[in-house]
């Protein structure tokens, strides 16, 4: 069910709010005192009566970035290309933001190959299909806490030749703008492996919704 | 009233007063369908909701070769996928001392990644390259890896260090020696 209340942001608020509040440990009052406003304000957000104003929603983003990170964004960012695991960054178009090594080697090229380009272009079937679960789940609007799956990979283009399976653990990155981002991190299985994996979670994926 | 919810903290969620809520269960009056679609939510999430993982817990379920270790170098997670590596089961190594079952080059990368300062912040990231020397119970194995380490918070806030890696072959190891010029590589934070 789309919700399409708040018209100048496609964040789905309500889900981000007590999302980041529940996972930081804080009741209403300390978040509002967190972001200077007041607990009324807090309230009304989670419950969809009112959107956050801009300033706060990008506070509210960077709040989430520091609670885990010592490092910015760019530099994480960055960053992600130079892993030797299976690590990829994806937009709400489904364009590949960054891509790490261990990641390019599967696909056969180089991370630069990959970044810009959309994942549909790059692979075949199921890396498109777990896109658009995520995102009719409403994964970019930050109603997903995170998911876990298994994939075949079959590259197309500057991925062309590679093919390969992979079980995958997805989570939300809450980047300026503001917008949510798809982070896709894992690693190459066996076929075995990846038939497992699907049994164990009743299908290709299990999406975990956000509180 | 399943969730043994006080009036008061319903109303706080959903922005109204106690007294509104009383009125609606006493029958006097029907909320508005706003707070009727928020009700509808949470009686839902009541049921579907786990609370929320910690990057750590996603550590742990990570099928790549993943762990995390703290400014004393004990292990505070390991994957799913480094467990597979070692060939050991999370209990015999999970809040141990890495070094105690880590050795090869990668104990000497555990001593440079703190002496350059990951745990005061100083770095945004670290590479290595170099043999992982694996030492448990099963026995004894030697692998060649190429490995990140970042540094990220802990829900008590000090620096957790993670280390990402994969297993590569000579010929990998030797091209991206040439590639860094060095086996052990950092990027300063500013």
């Amino acid at each position: 069910m789309m919700d399409t209340r708040f018209n100048n942001s496609e964040i789905y608020w309500p889900a981000v709010v007590r999302h980041y509040r529940v996972s930081a440990g804080l009741n209403q009052t300390e978040l509002a005192n967190r972001l200077a406003v007041t607990q009324t304000m807090v309230s009304r957000w989670e419950a969809g009566g009112a959107a956050p104003s801009r300033r706060v929603q990008d506070l509210l983003f960077d709040l989430f970035w520091a609670d885990s990170a010592t490092i910015s964004r760019d530099v994480w960012m960055q960053r992600i290309a130079h892993n030797p695991c299976m690590v990829f960054v994806v937009d709400a178009q489904g364009v590949v933001q960054t891509a790490s090594r261990g990641f390019a080697r599967l696909a056969g090229c180089s991370p630069d190959e990959i970044a810009g380009r959309s994942i549909d272009a790059l692979f075949e079937g199921d890396a498109m299909s777990l896109f658009e679960r995520l995102s009719e789940a409403g994964f970019f609007e930050g109603r997903i806490a995170g998911a876990e799956s298994a994939e075949l990979y079959i590259g197309r283009d500057q991925a062309a030749g590679s093919r390969f399976f992979a079980h995958g653990l997805h989570r939300p990155v809450f980047m300026p703008g503001p917008q949510v981002l798809w982070l896709a991190s894992g690693s190459e299985v066996t076929q075995q492996n990846y038939e497992d994996v699907r049994e164990r979670l009743g299908g290709p994926s299990v999406l975990r919704k956000a509180i | 009233m399943s969730k043994r919810l006080k009036q008061a903290a319903l109303a706080a969620d959903l922005g109204v007063t106690q007294a509104m809520i009383s009125r609606w269960e006493n029958g006097e009056s029907d909320p508005p369908e706003r707070v009727k679609r928020r009700m509808a939510e949470l009686v839902q999430d009541a049921f579907v909701v786990a609370p929320a993982p910690t990057w750590v817990d996603l550590v742990t379920l990570n099928p790549g070769i993943e762990f995390v270790t703290d400014s004393l170098g004990m292990f505070k997670a390991i994957s799913n996928g480094a467990l597979d590596l070692f060939g050991v089961g999370r209990e015999e190594i999970e809040g141990r001392q890495a070094q105690q079952f880590l050795g090869g080059d990668f104990a000497a990368t555990m001593d440079q990644v703190r002496e350059k300062g990951m745990f005061q912040s100083n770095l945004a990231f670290a590479q290595s390259l170099g043999s992982l020397e694996i030492n448990v119970a099963s026995g004894m194995k030697t692998v060649l890896c190429d490995f990140i380490h970042w540094p990220r918070l802990s829900e008590a806030r000090t620096v957790y260090c993670v280390h990402s890696g994969a297993v590569i072959d000579e010929a990998a190891y030797t091209r991206r020696l040439e590639e860094r010029g060095d086996r052990f590589t950092v990027r300063k934070t500013f």
